[in-house]
């Protein structure tokens, strides 16, 4: 059996810690959740020598041992508990040859943990544009270490630092600070406390902010007479020992490190001056939003369509193939149909995903939060839930995805709760349609009142957005630091590489994990609404052949389809309801609309096209003519008293329903994902439904 | 394949989905965490 060992990277973020993983594992990787938390965990392996394999894990960038957050807490709880499976036999620490000072004090603190220690100074092609030299041979001796000098984007140093994890064994495991230099009496009292133990290790455990998941640091002050300081006093102690690090790091560089800026050829700071400039920073960002959105939203149709087609030809076939019956109606109206309904998806997001990592590949998007975190703080969000809030535009499963690079729980949190208000693309049918049915012909200034009312319901959706997000930063009570720490990295061009793993990931996380419950879902409403209690379901044929004898084949299948959806278990549903609905303004077929678009909102329609007997529309081919038949065929809609269904207040009602309520099992689904509680999801569904019905009941109630 | 063949999957199919649904919405078998950190042998040192 061939042996394996652990390797974790470690690092400050943006300096290459991915590519480096990247470059070990190939595509040998798989990512996941750490249990409990949403942070990513990579994983991959990598074969060295001997037949010696590296399970190595890639661990959230942190800058000190010194945790703030859960992706930091996730790299101390690991480092300090031995019988993790994942404790590294050795740790490699990535560092930026740009940032060799601030990125060495992480270096320090792990080597102080006693663990086996190799450092990578990555980016080194940029050495000679910085005109930074570096005596390697110095630095390993004063750091007492192994250094691989690596450059991901020449593919340089990734054989060497192979070659150094597989012979691990030899590095040394001396500390650089000995804890004893940060206060001898409060050290020696904890040595003679526990005697056996590391006293760095420790000392993490008693200073640390974050509540751990598996250490408990209550059993240290439990299981001791040792009298632990005050907060503010180890609050001084970390200081003193932040600062005799860096006087140990600065020390080593003096005579390790020369930087000669007279041969530095930086554009950086002339770049700087463009991206983050207080009118054009903000011009230039919007300009690749709306490149950004066009791209979901436009250009993401094409594949779109192209899947739909897939999936609709494909049922088609199976329909046509296999012997009739319920199980093939399942497998063409469900199965396929909840599969094309999760596929459809992957463009949208492939498209926002590979934005977003080219921007932060670039290290633009580092410039993006500098621009827009102070406008978003007031409203409880990081500059960077700007990413989500444009996008939940186009589509909210992956604007809700994006969200996971905010580092701030509370921030991350609200972003992924106030994003499904924007108005996404599935609303628009919905819009189309309604604002045809009962908005007026005519214009304001050129402009007609349906296209004013289509803006309006983008700017409610994108207000309420940042109103609920207000609401949210302060009533949601999380304790959750968040500071305008922001790091400016250099430019540069992205790696492909980097760019398709991160696309290639955050697709199979939505088609695997919301996907499955998305397909589920699907099922079951197919099933509610293929299946019904009593003869007035079971025996539709009959029914509708002997009451409309005279009526063509294609007409009669109509009434059959809608006397069949009206006695299904869904329709029950559509008729239980009604008194709930009856202060919107709706009846009970708008009733099984909106059940049946709990799936997606634009099954609404597709709802009352079968519902009002229009199901041969779906054959029609211009989708236009469609739309205008189902038009049609809701306008004329009456009450039993001759009044009509679809008037201006009904119709504000259901557009505003549209535009607040919860209508989307994937957008659960994926918050569920990313939230890794049912409890944020349900809640949401709840709070967006509630307000939608009270606000339709409101406008329906004043406009009737 | 028969009327009733076909409706057995399809009940199958629906058993399947909700139980899967169940499992995620409602009930989750718990995973067994190995404990790090105990009185007697505390995992963190």
């Amino acid at each position: 059996m061939s042996k394996q060992i652990n390797v974790a990277l470690i690092g400050n973020p943006n300096t290459g810690k991915t590519s480096v993983f990247n470059a070990l594992t190939g595509l040998n990787q798989k990512v996941g959740n750490y249990p409990g938390i949403t942070v990513d965990k990579k994983q991959g392996v990598c074969k060295l020598e001997r037949g010696v394999k590296a399970h190595i894990i890639d661990l959230p960038g942190t800058y000190s041992l010194n945790a703030s957050s859960l992706d930091e807490s996730v790299v101390i709880e690991l480092l300090l508990n031995k019988k993790d499976k994942d404790y590294p036999d050795v740790a490699v620490v990535i560092t930026d040859v740009e940032n060799l000072k601030r990125n060495l004090l992480i270096y320090t603190q792990i080597k102080d943990l006693e663990i086996p220690t190799i450092l990578v100074i990555n980016m080194s092609d940029r050495m000679v544009y910085k005109g930074i030299s570096l005596d390697i041979e110095y630095l390993e001796q004063q750091l007492d270490t192994k250094i691989a000098l690596v450059s991901t984007r020449k593919n340089n140093g990734i054989d060497e630092l192979k070659q150094l994890i597989s012979n691990y064994k030899t590095l040394s495991n001396k500390p650089c600070l000995h804890t004893q230099d940060i206060d001898k009496t409060y050290f020696e009292g904890l040595k003679k406390a526990f005697p056996n133990q590391s006293l760095y290790k420790l000392w993490l455990v008693i200073t640390q902010d974050v509540n751990f998941g598996k250490i408990d640091r209550n059993l240290i002050e439990d299981t001791s007479n040792f009298k632990t300081k005050s907060e503010s006093d180890l609050k001084r102690l970390q200081q003193k020992e932040t600062i005799k690090r860096y006087q140990f790091i600065n020390n080593v560089l003096k005579k390790g490190q020369t930087i000669d800026l007279k041969s530095a050829k930086d554009l950086r700071i002339k770049l700087d001056r463009i991206l983050t400039h207080k009118i054009w920073g903000y011009l230039i960002f919007f300009g690749i939003l709306l490149l950004m959105f066009q791209a979901v939203y436009d250009w993401a149709t094409y594949p779109t369509d192209l899947i739909d087609a897939g999936f609709s030809s494909l049922a088609d076939w199976v329909k046509n193939t296999l012997p009739e019956g319920a199980f093939t109606n399942l497998l063409a109206e469900g199965i396929i149909a909840g599969l094309g309904g999760i596929m459809v998806f992957i463009p949208p997001i492939a498209f926002l995903f590979l934005f977003i990592a080219l921007l932060e590949e670039s290290g633009y998007m580092s410039r993006v939060v500098f621009l827009m975190d102070n406008i978003m703080k007031r409203f409880g969000l990081s500059g960077k839930s700007v990413v989500p809030l444009i996008s939940g535009n186009a589509c909210a499963i992956p604007a809700v995805m994006a969200a996971r690079n905010i580092e701030s729980w509370k921030e991350r949190l609200i972003t992924i709760l106030v994003t499904p208000f924007t108005t996404c693309s599935a609303r628009l049918p919905v819009y189309v349609i309604i604002i045809a049915l009962v908005i007026p012909d005519g214009s304001f200034l050129g402009i007609s009142y349906q296209a004013l009312t289509l803006m309006c319901l983008y700017i409610i959706g994108f207000l309420t957005a940042i109103f609920s997000a207000y609401i949210l930063n302060k009533i949601l009570k999380i304790k959750s630091k968040s500071y305008f720490v922001v790091e400016m990295p250099s430019y540069k061009i992205p790696l492909f590489k980097n760019v398709v793993l991160t696309v290639v990931e955050k697709t199979k996380t939505f088609v695997f994990e919301a996907g499955k419950i998305i397909l589920a879902i699907s099922i079951v409403l197919w099933f509610l609404a293929s299946y019904g209690p009593g003869e007035q379901f079971n025996d539709a044929e009959n029914i509708i052949q002997n009451t409309y004898p005279n009526l063509s084949l294609e007409a009669q299948n109509d009434l059959i389809a809608e006397h069949k959806l009206e006695h299904s278990y869904i329709g029950i549903i559509g008729k239980t309801i009604e008194p709930a609905i009856k202060p919107l303004g709706y009846d009970w077929k708008i009733g099984i609309g909106l059940v049946t678009s709990f799936a997606a909102r634009e099954v609404f329609v597709g709802t009352l096209a079968t519902i009002y007997s229009i199901g041969s529309a779906n054959d029609i081919d211009d989708e236009d003519e469609a739309m205008s038949t189902i038009k049609n065929r809701m306008a004329e809609e009456v009450y039993s008293d001759g009044s009509k269904v679809f008037t201006l207040a009904s119709g504000i009602s259901l557009l505003l329903f549209y535009a607040f309520a919860m209508q989307c099992m994937s957008t659960l689904a994926i918050v569920k994902r990313e939230t890794n509680s049912w409890k944020w999801p349900m809640l949401q569904l709840v709070f967006m439904s509630g307000f939608a019905y009270i606000v339709a009941m409101i406008a329906f109630q004043i406009l009737k | 394949m028969s009327d009733s063949i076909q409706n057995i999957l399809v009940y199958i199919t629906l058993g399947l989905a909700l139980t899967f649904l169940v499992r995620k919405f409602i009930w989750k078998p718990k995973k067994k965490v190995a404990k790090a950190c105990g009185k007697d042998d505390c995992g963190c040192h």
